[in-house]
């Protein structure tokens, strides 16, 4: 029998179903080594996932935090001007003193109904107006008195007015060597000649509607959209209700009622104690009864009233401690902080070690079927194939295990810390973007581990690679 | 450098087959000069020292030697499985060190027949599934990877079998199972080495009568790397190897007469 000679030509590549098919049926036959470098592989995703997980945490929260204790700031702020009884320098101050994009000005501009041009230089003026007078109150009681005899506030341009008056304060200010005048004298002169003009400006403003206070709470808050507006009314109110209650620990006679009541010494009356008194209700009663009693304007509160406001508190107080948590976590390389940052660099390493060496030992351990493999005719690249899937796919079961394990790990931890207020600043999206990344990282680093070896072993003659232990 | 189709016989002095009568045989596998050498912990041992043989097709070659001797290890040269350190190997005058990787792989898979000592069968595949391995390396459609795998079982006995893993089957079954899988694509050479070396008398014996009925049947040339002594009976050659050189060629009917002094040699 003749056979025909043998003739050489290129081996056909394995097709990706059959390797597949291989690969399942080997990940089959090896379930337990299998499953072991899966948890290898779950427990250091887990890891870098937990950290991900505080780490998108911290962000999401700090920013939540940031934004919500500014809102607090500004609705304390627009409940004091609500409260305080409006004086001509208090307008001048706020005005002067606001920063450009301060929603005051908007809501000054529209209650006195100046054109931009007019209220411009009424802002110039009350910040000229605001140096003078933060001048004369700093003057101390004599230089004062020489200076502009008994005039208070704003009564000292008008007093000014007069050349006789004008004269002494020149006089008095060149002998007043210590003090440093805002402005040039000259200049001020002319800025007395103005005044006039700057002051009926004002008194329009304070008239408008019946007072500053009046007027802000009138205009409502038309600064702002409709929206805000009102919850910025409605903060403000909070605001002020929850000041008025804090306020009535400093009156003498509440204060000792209340440390007899709760059986401690009257310094020990803190804020938090009043706010824990209103929340249950039988010493809500009691307490409201008591402000009443002392004729104390926080005793028309009402329970219901009282008990909201403590709740309110509470969820303040818990955002304000929830910035100064995370206050050191902004800025860094991934916005999650320096330490973060590196925590999270120092887990993708641990990550990658681990899962490597997970890799490498299950491919090295296998070198001989690697060699039998290429004695059957299998192409380097199919051998590699064939590794590289596998450990895809091992990497994507512990990627996603570990995910899940870390994100479980990481937000039980984060709602040990915030508690409620994760729910609230849940990162959903950073999540997602977390766990598909760590998903991302197993594949990638145990295909990159598994190519390797197997990379090693495919390219070498198989006898070679049979003899590598 | 590229084979050279041209080997007269002669030229390899005292190596040349000794049967020149067979006028119709081709050099199927002729080594020239072949050296191996392993470099272990800065020792250097020499597996074979300059081996030129030449095997026709359609022989039946035995391999003897004591362990040691370099059998194994001429066996992987001779397959394409180990670069030699010096020498080369042609099959069918081409010069195996020529051939790419990709045209390494088509010899491996459907020119030579592997049937290793240690079996070597994928132990996390089935009987069927490591017979049928290479075909689906050679790009056999499934299905008839699956019948010619059934039908090559059938031949070895194991037909039932088809079903087990490696673990599950004795020594004789798994080997059975590798020479199954060896004549997946019916090699025109078949690389053993020392088949019956792990197994019992009984089916040491099925085993041999497997490879010599491949033998004259099918015209496969066989090289078997061998201890047995039963081998005699099957062979048309014998080279006795010795310290990685060849000590002697001999036909079997010339052996025949002296074989209390082979005895002595292979043990
Ligand atoms: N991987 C190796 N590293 C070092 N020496 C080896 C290696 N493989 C074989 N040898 C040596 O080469 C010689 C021949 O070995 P081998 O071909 O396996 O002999 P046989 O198969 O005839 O028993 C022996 O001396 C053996 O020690
Ligand atoms: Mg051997």
């Amino acid at each position: 029998m003749a056979l025909k000679p043998i003739d050489v030509r290129p081996q056909p590549r394995l097709g990706f179903a059959r390797t597949v098919e291989i690969v399942l049926n080997g990940i089959r036959y090896r379930l337990f080594r299998s499953a072991v470098t899966v948890v290898v592989i779950a427990v250091a995703v887990a890891f870098m996932m937990n950290v991900l997980c505080e780490a998108v945490t911290y962000r999401s929260v700090r920013r939540l935090a940031t934004e919500r204790t500014a809102g607090q700031r500004l609705a304390a702020r627009w409940a004091g001007r609500l409260s305080a009884a409006p004086t001509p320098e208090a307008v001048l101050r706020e005005i002067g003193g606001a920063s450009a994009s301060d929603p005051i000005l908007d809501e000054c501009r529209r209650m006195g109904n100046l054109a931009d041009s007019a209220f411009d230089e009424l802002r110039r003026a009350a910040a000229d107006a605001v140096a003078c007078l933060d001048f004369f109150d700093g003057a101390g009681y004599a230089a004062r008195r020489m200076m502009v005899k008994d005039a208070e506030g704003t009564v000292v341009f008008d007093r000014l007015q007069s050349a006789a008056a004008f004269d002494a304060f020149t006089d008095a200010l060149a002998r007043v060597q210590s003090a440093r005048f805002p402005m040039p004298v000259p200049e001020f002169g002319a800025w007395l000649a103005s005044w006039p003009g700057v002051g009926s400006l004002e008194d329009a403003l304070l008239d408008a509607r019946g007072g500053f206070g009046d007027a802000v709470r009138a205009a409502g808050f038309v600064a702002f959209d409709a929206a805000t507006a009102d919850v910025v009314a409605r903060q403000a109110r909070e605001a002020r209700d929850i000041r008025l209650v804090e306020e009535s620990g400093q009156v003498t006679d509440i204060r000792k009622a209340v440390a007899a009541y709760l059986n401690v010494l009257p310094g020990d009356v803190t804020a938090d104690r009043l706010w824990r008194l209103l929340e249950s209700p039988s010493d809500a009663g009691w307490f409201l009864g008591k402000l009443k009693a002392a004729a104390h304007p926080a005793g028309d509160l009402g329970p219901g009233r009282a008990a909201e406001l403590a709740r309110l508190r509470a969820g303040q107080a818990a955002w304000e401690v929830a910035r100064r948590a995370t206050a050191d976590v902004g800025g860094g390389r991934f916005g999650v902080g320096t330490r973060m940052a590196w925590l999270v660099l120092v887990s993708l390493g641990v990550c990658a070690v681990g899962i490597s060496n997970a890799m490498l030992m299950s491919v090295t351990e296998r070198f001989r079927e690697i060699a039998t493999l290429k004695c059957l005719g299998a192409l380097d690249g199919s051998i590699m194939l064939m590794f590289v899937l596998e450990a895809c796919l091992l990497g994507l079961a512990g990627g996603l295990a570990g995910s899940l394990l870390g994100s479980l790990i990481g937000f039980g931890r984060m709602l040990g810390v915030f508690g409620g207020l994760l729910a609230a600043g849940f990162p959903f999206t950073a999540w997602l973007v977390a766990c598909g990344l760590a998903v991302l990282a197993g594949v990638v680093l145990a295909a990159l581990a598994g190519v390797y070896p197997s990379y090693l072993a495919a390219r070498l003659a198989p006898m070679e690679a049979m003899r590598i232990e | 450098m590229t084979a050279t189709p041209t080997a007269p016989a002669g030229t390899q002095g005292s190596t040349a087959p000794t049967a020149p009568a067979d006028g119709a045989r081709r050099v199927i596998i002729r080594t020239v000069g072949l050296r191996k050498s392993y470099l272990k912990k800065g020792v250097v041992t020499e597996a074979l020292r300059g081996v030129d043989m030449e095997i026709l097709t359609g022989e039946f070659i035995a391999i003897m030697g004591p362990s040691g001797s370099g059998k194994t290890t001429f066996f992987n040269m001779v397959g394409g499985l180990d670069s030699p350190t010096s020498g080369r190997v042609f099959i069918d005058e081409v010069d195996v060190a020529q051939l790419t990787a990709v045209e390494l792989a088509f010899l491996r898979c459907r020119k030579i027949g592997y049937i290793f000592q240690q079996f070597n069968l994928i132990p996390y595949m089935t009987a069927l599934e490591n017979v049928t391995t290479p075909m689906a390396f050679a790009g056999t459609d499934p299905d008839t990877a699956r019948n010619r795998g059934m039908e090559l079982l059938g031949t070895v006995g194991l037909r039932e079998r088809w079903f087990h893993r490696p673990i599950e089957m004795s020594g004789g079954q798994q080997q059975r199972v590798a020479i199954a899988r060896s004549m997946a694509h019916l090699p025109a050479i078949l690389l053993c080495d020392e088949p019956t070396g792990n197994l019992d008398l009984k089916t040491g014996r099925e085993i041999l009568d497997l490879l010599k009925r491949l033998n004259t049947e099918r015209g496969v040339t066989i090289i078997c790397a061998t201890h047995d002594p039963r081998m005699l009976d099957l062979c048309d050659r014998l080279m006795w190897l010795r310290d990685g050189q060849v000590e002697r060629v001999a036909r079997r009917e010339e052996v025949r007469i002296t074989i209390g002094k082979i005895n002595n040699e292979t043990e």
